[in-house]
């Protein structure tokens, strides 16, 4: 009995303890509101990371196939028949690129690679070369064109949508937002093929392909760069036309419903100017869906534009990835798609930090 | 970091080209041009007629080529004289900076294995006498009873860096894939039948073989695409570890040696060896050779109508239309693939009706060559009759006796005949059971549903079931997915290519034995992938893999195999393939042509370097 009782209030002393320091946490949470939030997103952040790249890696483990057998149907389709892949080549290659075992003990050996040594593992499409070598090799590329594209699509249609919404009875604005309507149903590589076919072949205006002319010496030098804008231009171009329009239909949209808030009419029974209403007042309460837009966006540019990147046969990571694909070298895809995954949640991590700066309305609800 | 491996940045080098003041005011200027120019594109407007040639301005020649024939100025698409470079284009390159061929995925039809790795011998396919070109070996001898070999090595073979090639390297090159198992090639004959290797001089390479072999030499001989054998420099690779090496100097024999490899531009660009070692038989006169990733179809026959590329990029469709609009600069070369298109059996006994040989004729008898071969097949070709391809050497192992106990014709009759003789019934809804279970199958196929492999299985299709055996076709495109279903034996019947046979008709037969045999569901990956298993054709083959297919008395023996084989038929032979290579004279002309196929003219082959070596500048250019 006695034991009993010591027991019992030892168990006690330790629940209060508990108690105590619960009542410690949450009262540091309390203190530190702004600190909790991004403790709580950034949780949210590594979990959702976490689950998507676990979503994706059993995602391509179930396309049919496997990367060895790729490569021998690629040994036999050339007519390397004399080559053929043996059961010691076969299983020597399951080892190197993480295919013995089951899905688990493949999923547990890329995870550990990945966090622990941080490594994709060697690429099948550049054996030896490291999958994450060839991802950084082509990213500057990537970034360089599909970065700018984004920005200026953005910016122009950001303006474009604050003007067609702010005079949006005038019928130039209303032929726009048909025009836009139109053409943001329109695919990028359509109008890359037009572009490529008119200012390409027909009329020998731009290049058609690649990053930049042979010969040109790289680094940071005045041909390099002319030349690398020149052969930018067409690829960017048909990106740039095509987003401009939905930028500018998304902020024309924000910019009709703002300007039925009470506090325009206040803003212009105060006597303020038009433009003053428009850039203070309408514009800045329609820009928060358009930051988040562009945020998300320029995670998404990671990823690279496949069709429009293939199409230039530019050396970006969309170009990357459709080789990738076709020689189901899972370390390469793999890299790629999670490059993909970490920019767009980092964007919408960046962005739950950002916009309570941005704007006063979230910070005081918070 | 080495200089010709695209993938090692130089930092140092990157930022020796820095920006000047003056270059940082063109900038700004270029930014807001390109500001301007972005929102005339947007707007249809004009652009920069400044920017009309490619040529770039940093260096690297007259690339342009301009006022060439009537040829419009383009877009340079490599840094060296246009005059002096063979362009050449071709699929989509990966492995920018890696040469060794024994590694997954080193791309081969880059010029590497075209004008830089050479072979001992070489086949010419398109010529029916002395069709075997001794090239660093001068020849071969047996013994009396086949067990050992002797190959000659030709004493001024040299490698691009100038050291001799001796026996001491091909005994290196042998031993390195005995002790290196999983390097690909290393379950070759040359590999595991090599007993013990002696060099008594540097000119003399003698193997004792581990068993009578009269074909060990096969795999020296270039015949497609590649020899099994390929020597490396001792000098280069003792030391690495084969299965990772790089080999970045990518040291080999050929007359070209690595100029640039360029990951960003997309091409590789090799560069004549002024000390090449068999110049007196081979003497290039294009001073670069430059294999670049072919453009969209489209835009390819662009380029090599603006002579942006000699040969390839342009698809026969393309070459036609342009030849029939009147460009005089095109030459299109039709050449019989070493791989008849074929129909496939799984045989294995488990599948039914699919394991009797008469099912086989049954099937044999719905396929409409005739239809395959002049509507199906672009350009128009013919049916086959031997399980192997028509090349004129190929001729002395046809046996029209035999062929005409086996006619490979169209006879939907017949077919229901047989069909009948195995024991198949025809139920009311006219549809076969066999044992009870209504027959029906599936046909798979590697090729796209435009390809014509998907055609001629899908006009197959159609025949089976319009006589009563329910048959559908399945396109597996995915990259692996045809293969590992074929290696497994997850099929009834495949479209596609085979047998190759190119050397004689002992390589489709023995494909076929049953040494290679696995069950269903086990990987079958070197032979019998139709998983037959046929106790005559067994000992034929054993009987011919000790005979010598070159003497008389063999005879005899390929005759009773074709027989069987025929019997047999696991591969139901359809038609003769032949594929077009389109070729540009505006800049080098002496491209093989339909009425002198003196070269096999595949860019992607290693026989690809005589042709490089017969053209000549054309003139004007």
């Amino acid at each position: 009995m006695t034991e009993v009782s010591t027991e019992t209030a030892g168990a006690q002393t330790e629940s209060a303890t508990v108690l105590v320091a619960r009542q410690g946490v949450r009262g540091w949470f309390a203190a530190h509101p702004l600190l909790t939030h991004i403790i709580k997103r950034f949780a949210l952040y590594i979990l959702t990371l976490w689950a998507a790249i676990s979503g994706t890696f059993l995602f391509f483990r179930l396309i049919p196939g496997n990367p060895i057998d790729a490569y021998t149907q690629n040994l036999a389709q050339n007519y390397v028949y004399n080559q053929k892949a043996n059961h010691q080549i076969i299983a020597h290659y399951n080892q190197v690129f993480g295919l013995n075992g089951n899905l688990f003990t493949q999923y547990t050996h890329y995870l550990y690679q990945l966090v622990v040594n941080h490594d994709l593992g060697p690429s099948l499409i550049n054996y030896p070369t490291p999958a994450w070598t060839l991802i950084s090799n082509a990213l500057p590329w990537t970034l360089g064109l599909l970065l700018v594209a984004t920005i200026v699509a953005w910016v122009l249609g950001l303006l474009l949508g604050a003007a067609t919404g702010w005079w949006r009875r005038n019928p130039v604005s209303g032929g726009l937002t048909y025009v836009g309507t139109a053409i943001t149903h329109i695919p990028y590589y359509f109008v890359a093929l037009l572009g490529v076919f008119y200012l390409g072949y027909t009329h020998s205006i731009l290049p058609t392909s690649l990053a930049y002319d042979p010969g040109v010496v790289m680094g940071w030098n005045w041909h390099f760069m002319t030349s690398v804008v020149k052969h930018a231009l067409l690829p960017a171009c048909s990106i740039i036309f095509v987003s401009i329009f939905g930028h500018m239909l998304g902020m024309r949209f924000q910019m009709i419903m703002t300007l039925g808030e009470d506090y325009l009419n206040f803003a212009e029974a105060k006597g303020l100017r038009p433009n003053v209403i428009m850039r203070k007042y309408a514009m800045r309460n329609s820009f928060l869906p358009q930051v988040t837009a562009l945020a998300i966006s320029l995670g998404a540019v990671f990823n690279g534009n496949v069709l429009v990147e293939n199409l230039f046969k530019y050396p970006g990571v969309g170009h990357l990835l459709v080789q990738a694909v076709g020689n189901l070298d899972y370390n390469v895809i793999m890299g790629v798609t999670d490059l993909g995954i970490f920019g767009v949640l980092t964007g919408a991590f960046l962005l739950d930090l950002i916009v309570p700066v941005i704007d006063p309305r979230i910070r005081r609800a918070r | 970091m080495s200089r010709y491996d695209s993938d090692s940045f130089d930092f140092e080098d990157f930022m020796r080209h820095t920006l000047s003041r003056r270059d940082a005011l063109k900038m700004g200027g270029l930014a807001a041009g390109a500001g301007a120019l972005l929102a005339a594109c947007s707007s249809g407007g004009s652009v920069d007629p400044n920017a009309k040639n490619g040529g770039g301005g940093g260096g690297g020649g007259n690339a342009g080529g301009g006022g060439n024939n009537g040829v419009p100025e383009q877009a340079a698409t490599i840094p060296t004289p246009r005059k002096q470079t063979l362009i050449v284009a071709q699929g989509t390159f990966a492995s920018y900076g890696v040469y060794n061929p024994f590694i997954p995925n080193t791309d081969y039809a880059t010029g590497f294995g075209q004008v830089v790795k050479e072979y001992p011998f070489y086949l010419n396919l398109t010529k029916s006498t002395d069709n075997l070109i001794n090239w660093q070996f001068t020849g071969w001898e047996y013994n009396k009873d086949f067990t050992q070999i002797t190959f000659h090595i030709d004493p001024n073979v040299k490698w691009s860096d100038g050291k001799p090639m001796t026996s001491a390297d091909a005994k290196f090159t042998i031993e390195l894939f005995q002790k290196h198992s999983s390097l690909v090639g290393a379950t070759g004959n040359w590999v595991t039948e090599a007993k013990t290797i002696q060099t008594p001089d540097d000119h003399t390479l003698v193997i004792d073989l581990t068993k009578r072999d009269t074909r060990y030499h096969y795999d020296y001989i270039c015949s497609v695409v590649n020899a099994a054998f390929l020597c490396v420099p001792q000098h280069v690779w003792d030391g690495q570890d084969p299965t990772t090496f790089k080999n970045p100097t990518a040291v080999f024999t050929g007359p070209y040696k690595l100029k640039e490899a360029n990951r960003n531009l997309q091409y590789y660009l090799w560069e004549k060896s002024p000390d090449y070692w068999n110049k007196a038989k081979l003497d290039p006169k294009p001073q670069y050779v430059a294999y670049l990733t072919a453009p969209a179809a489209d835009a390819a026959a662009e380029d090599f109508k603006n002579a942006k590329i000699d040969q390839g990029g342009a698809d026969y469709a393309h070459a036609q239309a342009m030849i029939k609009n009147g460009y005089k600069k095109a030459v299109i070369t039709s050449m019989e693939d070493p791989c008849l298109r074929s129909i496939h059996i799984n045989c294995d006994p488990s599948k039914g009706i699919l394991a009797d040989h008469r099912m086989r004729w049954v099937i044999s008898c719905l396929m409409d060559r005739e239809t395959y071969a002049k509507s199906i097949w672009s350009p128009p070709t013919t049916p086959a009759t031997y399980p192997w391809p028509g090349y004129p050497y190929m001729n002395v192992y046809e046996d029209q006796s035999v062929a005409s106990q086996f006619p490979l014709t169209y006879n939907p009759q017949k077919a229901e005949q047989l069909l009948g003789e195995i024991g198949a019934k025809k139920g009311s809804d006219g549809k076969y059971t066999y044992q009870g279970k209504k027959l029906s199958f599936t046909i798979i196929t590697p090729s796209a549903n435009t390809g014509y492999e998907y055609l001629i299985g899908q006009t197959l299709a159609k025949e089976m079931t319009k006589i009563g055996i329910p048959t559908d076709i399945k396109a597996l495109t995915g990259a692996g997915v045809y293969n590992g279903q074929v290696a497994k034996g997850d099929y009834d019947i495949r479209s596609e290519w085979g047998p190759c046979s190119t050397s004689d008709p002992y390589q489709t037969y023995s494909s076929n034995t049953s040494k290679f045999y696995v069950p269903i569901g086990k990987q079958a990956t070197t032979g019998d992938q139709e998983r037959l298993k046929d106790p005559k054709l067994d000992s034929l083959t054993a009987q011919l893999a000790n005979a010598d297919p070159t003497a008389p008395s063999s005879k005899p023996i390929f005759k009773a195999a074709l027989q069987e084989w025929y019997t047999q038929m696991p591969v139901i032979p359809s038609i003769k393939t032949v594929y077009t290579h389109q070729a540009n004279t505006t800049y080098w002309t002496g491209w093989p042509t339909d009425d002198n196929l003196y070269m096999v003219p595949n860019n992607w082959w290693g026989q690809f370097m005589f042709v490089v070596g017969a053209l000549k500048p054309a003139s004007g250019a």
